[in-house]
């Protein structure tokens, strides 16, 4: 049973930001709920004010931004599975929003929410990273901008100070010619493991990837050496390099034992699933549709 | 959970001993650890452990039991108790075992532990983690605290 807490509907930022300063950790944010909500159920969190931001102006925004989209902390993740910005210049992001959680949590949850509450088992995270994604933080002292990998700190915890609202997040489109996967596994409700890859070309070779690897450690990472390794072959080759760098990146993850298995599991899961994402980006970046299918598997 | 760190300390056993039974000196090496006081000496202890996982805080008042002593190289702790308000029961038991090495000390710190309730649905992976930066924490400040 819920216990009794004041319920704040801030027309600012700045209004937010005085209750979070005025009450600590006896305030938590709130907007689709799907998070905060279930944890204060769960008698897990206790708070004296919860304080609503849906009503914010402008906070659930998606737009162009000088080059970037960005995506505005209430933006629902149905708003940003439909919104004409996120198809022109992160079409895979949208295909993410698609596929996250069932649809009465994508009606109403939020990516912001997602972002802040930083549970492990998540999307939206591991694909920003692949967009190089940078995070918006706002009191009412200011506005600071954090670079996604730097926000997210461990398990449910973040950067964010305690008088912070996470406002907005900016993605960097891919350049011309980019192409890239998103493939998830999981048996359960949240995703056991979820790679996101982005090959940029330069002609028909390899100019620049990116790897991120999720939900099978404490936060989403990305797999640096496994880029750095893809780097300048041809894309025609990568087939017969993908064991190599598949087996870099489950080599660079952190991963730990819980609910959806053990961490050696996790590890060796990853190598096969950076394996398969690196191969389907490699045939979307040649033209193709490798049309694979794996049984748990969902392929953005 | 279990957790076990070897570490190397400046000072020979006996001195390592003897601030292993400082009270305020071994809570303030504690993260979290507060609120500690003597039930019976060298036998019985209360504190209160507060440890934070994101939005959820964990207070419990601790029960801590000494289960075996062998002076000046061998400390075994239970500590028991639960956070009404999570509804979640912890047990720990730590073993302590100090050798000489060169001039100053080894101490070897074992820690098993149980978290029980609706905790666990973080997942075991989550709790290792933070009982491995509280372990770790503990050993940085009780080197600092022993070496001045």
């Amino acid at each position: 049973m819920l216990r009794p807490f004041a319920l704040y509907q801030p027309a600012t930022v700045a209004e937010a930001s005085e209750v979070l300063a005025r009450d600590g950790r006896d305030a938590s944010l709130y907007a689709g709920g799907t998070e905060v909500l279930l944890i204060l159920k769960a008698g897990l969190l206790r708070v004296r004010s919860l304080i609503d931001v849906k009503r914010v102006p402008g906070l659930a925004e998606i737009r162009a931004d000088d080059g970037h989209l960005s995506i505005g902390a209430t933006a629902t993740h149905r708003a940003v599975e439909r919104a004409p910005a996120v198809h022109a210049r992160c079409p895979l992001v949208a295909g993410v929003a698609r596929h996250v959680a069932n649809i009465r949590v994508r009606n109403v949850g939020t990516v912001g929410g997602n972002l802040a509450f930083a549970d492990p088992h998540s999307d939206l995270a591991t694909v920003f990273l692949v967009f190089d994604a940078v995070v918006r933080l706002a009191s009412r002292a200011g506005e600071r901008e954090l670079p996604l990998g730097d926000f997210v700190r461990g398990a449910y915890e973040t950067a964010r100070a305690e008088d912070e609202l996470l406002t907005a997040v900016r993605l960097a489109p891919w350049p011309a010619g980019a192409a890239g996967a998103y493939v998830k596994f999981g048996v359960h409700e949240r995703p056991t493991l979820g790679v996101a890859v982005a090959l940029m070309r330069d002609g028909a070779a390899i100019a620049g990837a990116r790897v991120a690897v999720g939900c099978v450690g404490p936060r989403p990472q990305r797999a640096g050496a496994a880029e750095e390794r893809l780097r300048g072959w041809a894309l025609a080759d990568l087939e017969r390099h993908a064991d190599e760098v598949a087996a870099l990146a489950a080599g660079e993850v952190e991963p730990v034992t819980d609910l959806h298995g053990s961490s050696e599991y996790k590890r060796d899961m990853t190598r096969v699933f950076v394996r398969r994402t690196l191969l389907v980006a490699a045939a979307r970046a040649a033209g193709r549709d490798t049309h694979a299918r794996h049984p748990h598997t969902i392929i953005v | 959970m279990r957790v076990v760190r070897d570490l190397d300390v400046a000072v020979p056993p006996p001195a390592l001993w003897e601030m292993l039974w400082d009270v305020p000196r071994m809570v303030a090496c504690l993260p979290g650890c507060g609120e500690a006081r003597e039930i019976e000496p060298h036998r019985r202890y209360e504190a209160r452990m507060t440890q934070r996982v994101g939005p959820i805080t964990l207070s419990v008042p601790l029960e801590v039991t000494v289960s075996g002593v062998v002076p000046p190289t061998s400390l075994a702790l239970e500590a028991r108790g639960r956070d009404g308000a999570l509804g979640a029961n912890v047990a720990m038991s730590v073993r302590l075992a100090v050798a000489p090495r060169e001039a100053g000390s080894r101490v070897r710190i074992e820690a098993e532990g149980k978290i029980l309730g609706k905790l666990g649905a973080l997942g075991h992976g989550i709790i290792q983690r933070k009982a491995e930066e509280l372990i770790d924490e503990f050993g940085a400040r009780l080197r600092r605290a022993v070496e001045g």
